[in-house]
């Protein structure tokens, strides 16, 4: 199973653009059995359905100079100490997918370049319109890893 | 030369306070503070709004438990309207109300004190968080998370989503509830119930562990307060209030909550921005009383349900007077939660289409009054002829619980920290009777586990004689 976790705060504007982009992709079919979650922040309980997943795709915003900018990184699973009480990272997730658990999901953090952050239920005009590009980018880099993901089981397997 | 220890932030608790604690000459504690330093302003900026906005403004006043700001919200609204609204809807905002509660108490047992009550106060703190409880226990950090999950399952599944949820309304509730719905969350509710009686069992055998704590933590004394019902039994919905005095004795029974004012008024102390509540007749600070779990517990005869009662006789055993045993309180609790959703989810008539009372405002007040994970909510209204707030009133639970705080702090402060050496531990302990009564300080976008804690020893020229951070 893939998972597909969009995080932000839908009233400071471009924060909302990880929710956006996952509530698109939940509404297209897809190759690949897909479980689409949306959140504010990330918090501990994500970390039960992360255990079911082979992929998890982390899609957040962030402040950066070019407005609509998706970068993409590998997450692996952070281990010791770490803040873990109702925001956490990415890593901190898959650790404890691996502590709790005992799996190890492939994660992938893809984040988007916003520009206001400011008080709004609305995305900045200029990610507004790139938003179906972007969305159709996040679905490409989402199949394509998890092509890789779902190969990799079965020749392990 | 008089000494002053401040830590701040106090960590693993919802939004910003510090601790003040000042030394004497010889290095003793003489005197502690905690001190709420972030205002929000909502009672100010919601006047001039449509009474009916209200509900949902009032649910961003917290993340953690925008339910029970719905909750009361609706109540006052109810109280606007002056319509008495369908029992499907008391049933189903109450069971939406418990989902609340047990997912809040879960938060605040496993993920910000089960740190230090599976690893010990004295753990080194950066270790000392879920994640080393995970490594340590993994089942206990799973059952945490999956009782979250439970809660905001059935919270998302009535209100339609898991945080500010605009299900509630004036007049009842937007939709009625699903068989399929219905199905789910009476699915949830046995691992909810296992989960609960494991966790109470090895609390239960690590109590003997913090015999020092729970006597340092009991040594403030103080009134209880609560709402209970016409069976005597734990309510977190409806009926009257009751206070109940150090010894167990009745202070006051069968106070309308309508006519809160009558008998509770609100002290400001100049070193907090969290008034202090107290009972009118006994004045101030006699007057100060608890809320929340303990006091929950200790006003009512029983819970009202066969497995809390059950539990409830071990707690009744203890000296429930210790803020410590809020924690054992609030495990009580969540098995409570769980029974009476299943209770409720069974009552006939719950899938009944009737779930909304309309009308136009008739009365220019309205009071609701509930029970909130952390202990009774009151918000109260008044509104002008066009529907408009003129004036709102809110004490949150976590204000009845302020001088109990901070007089905690002072004794804890007193036992454990010594000024001539600062350690860790004892200053953890000192946020530890803090965490106990799992404030809220309402502040639903901060990172806490990210914050630091910086401890200062301050001398009275001003200068840093000694500081620890973490």
């Amino acid at each position: 199973m893939i998972l597909i976790i969009g995080y932000g705060n839908p009233l400071r504007g471009d924060d909302a653009i990880g929710q956006r982009i996952a509530e698109r992709i939940s509404r297209h079919s897809t190759r690949y059995e897909v479980r689409v979650l949306t959140a504010y922040q990330l918090t501990p309980e994500l970390v039960e359905p992360i255990s079911h997943a082979q992929l998890v795709v982390f899609i957040d915003a962030r402040v950066d100079q070019v407005v609509g900018e998706i970068l993409l990184e590998t997450v692996e699973p952070l281990h010791g100490a770490g803040a873990f009480t109702h925001n956490v990272s990415p890593a901190a997730l898959l650790g404890a997918a691996r502590i709790l658990y005992g799996v190890t999901p492939d994660g992938l953090l893809i984040s988007i370049a916003g520009t206001s952050f400011d008080y709004s239920g609305e995305l900045s005009p200029e990610l507004s319109l790139m938003l179906p590009m972007m969305t159709k980018q996040v679905q490409d880099i989402i199949d394509t890893h998890a092509r890789a993901t779902i190969e990799k089981e079965t020749h392990h397997a | 030369m008089a000494q002053q220890i401040v830590i701040d932030p106090v960590t693993r608790i919802e939004g910003h306070a510090k601790i003040t604690i000042q030394l004497n000459d010889a290095g003793a504690v003489e005197d502690a503070h905690f001190h709420v330093t972030q205002l929000r302003g909502f009672e100010k900026f919601c006047e001039g709004r449509p009474f009916h906005e209200m509900p949902s403004l009032m649910a961003r006043i917290c993340g953690i438990c925008p339910v029970s700001h719905l909750v009361a919200s609706a109540k006052a609204c109810d109280a606007l309207l002056a319509v008495r609204i369908p029992p499907v809807a008391v049933d189903l905002r109450r069971i939406l109300n418990l989902a609340q509660i047990a997912q809040s108490h879960a938060l605040s047992f496993f993920y910000l004190s089960s740190p230090d009550l599976l690893l010990g106060m004295d753990a080194d703190p950066a270790s000392r968080n879920l994640f080393g409880v995970a490594q340590m226990q993994p089942q206990l950090a799973r059952d945490g998370v999956r009782l979250r999950q439970i809660g905001q399952q059935i919270i998302e599944l009535l209100g339609g989503k898991r945080i500010h949820p605009a299900w509630v309304v004036p007049g009842g509730v937007s939709e009625p509830l699903s068989a399929d719905k219905r199905d789910q969350i009476l699915a949830m509710l046995p691992q909810g119930v296992e989960i609960a009686q494991r966790t109470l069992k090895w609390f239960k055998s690590i109590l003997p562990n913090y015999a020092d704590e729970i006597e340092a933590f009991g040594s403030v004394r103080t009134l209880f307060m609560g709402l209970t019902n016409g069976p005597d039994q734990l309510e977190m919905y409806d009926g009257f209030l009751r206070i109940i005095d150090a010894d167990g004795q009745l202070v006051a029974d069968q106070l309308e909550p309508d006519s809160y004012e009558q008998f509770i008024t609100e002290m400001v102390e100049p070193w907090s921005f969290l008034k202090s509540p107290f009972y009118k007749p006994f004045g101030y600070p006699a007057g100060i009383f608890r809320v929340g779990p303990l006091a929950r517990l200790n006003i009512v005869k029983s819970c009202g349900t066969p497995l809390a009662d059950e539990a409830l006789v071990d707690f009744r055993a203890l000296d429930t007077q210790s803020s410590f045993h809020y924690h054992y309180a609030r495990l009580i609790e969540i098995l409570y939660c769980w029974e009476k959703i299943d209770e409720l989810l069974h009552t006939p008539d719950i899938l009944s289409d009737h779930v909304r009372a309309y009308a136009q405002p008739n009365s220019s007040e309205g009071v609701g009054v509930s029970e909130a994970p952390r202990g009774t909510l009151m918000h109260h209204y008044q509104i002008d002829a066009n529907g408009l707030i003129t004036r709102a009133n809110l004490i949150i639970a976590t204000g009845h619980n302020n001088y109990a705080m901070d007089r905690g702090v002072l004794e804890v402060a007193k036992r454990y920290v010594n000024g001539a050496h600062l350690s860790e531990g004892m200053l953890n302990r000192v946020e530890a009777v803090i965490r106990a009564f799992d404030p809220c300080l309402s502040c639903s976008t901060h990172a806490i586990g990210q914050m630091p804690l910086q401890i200062q020893l301050i001398n009275t020229d001003g200068q840093v004689v000694h500081e620890v951070k973490r």
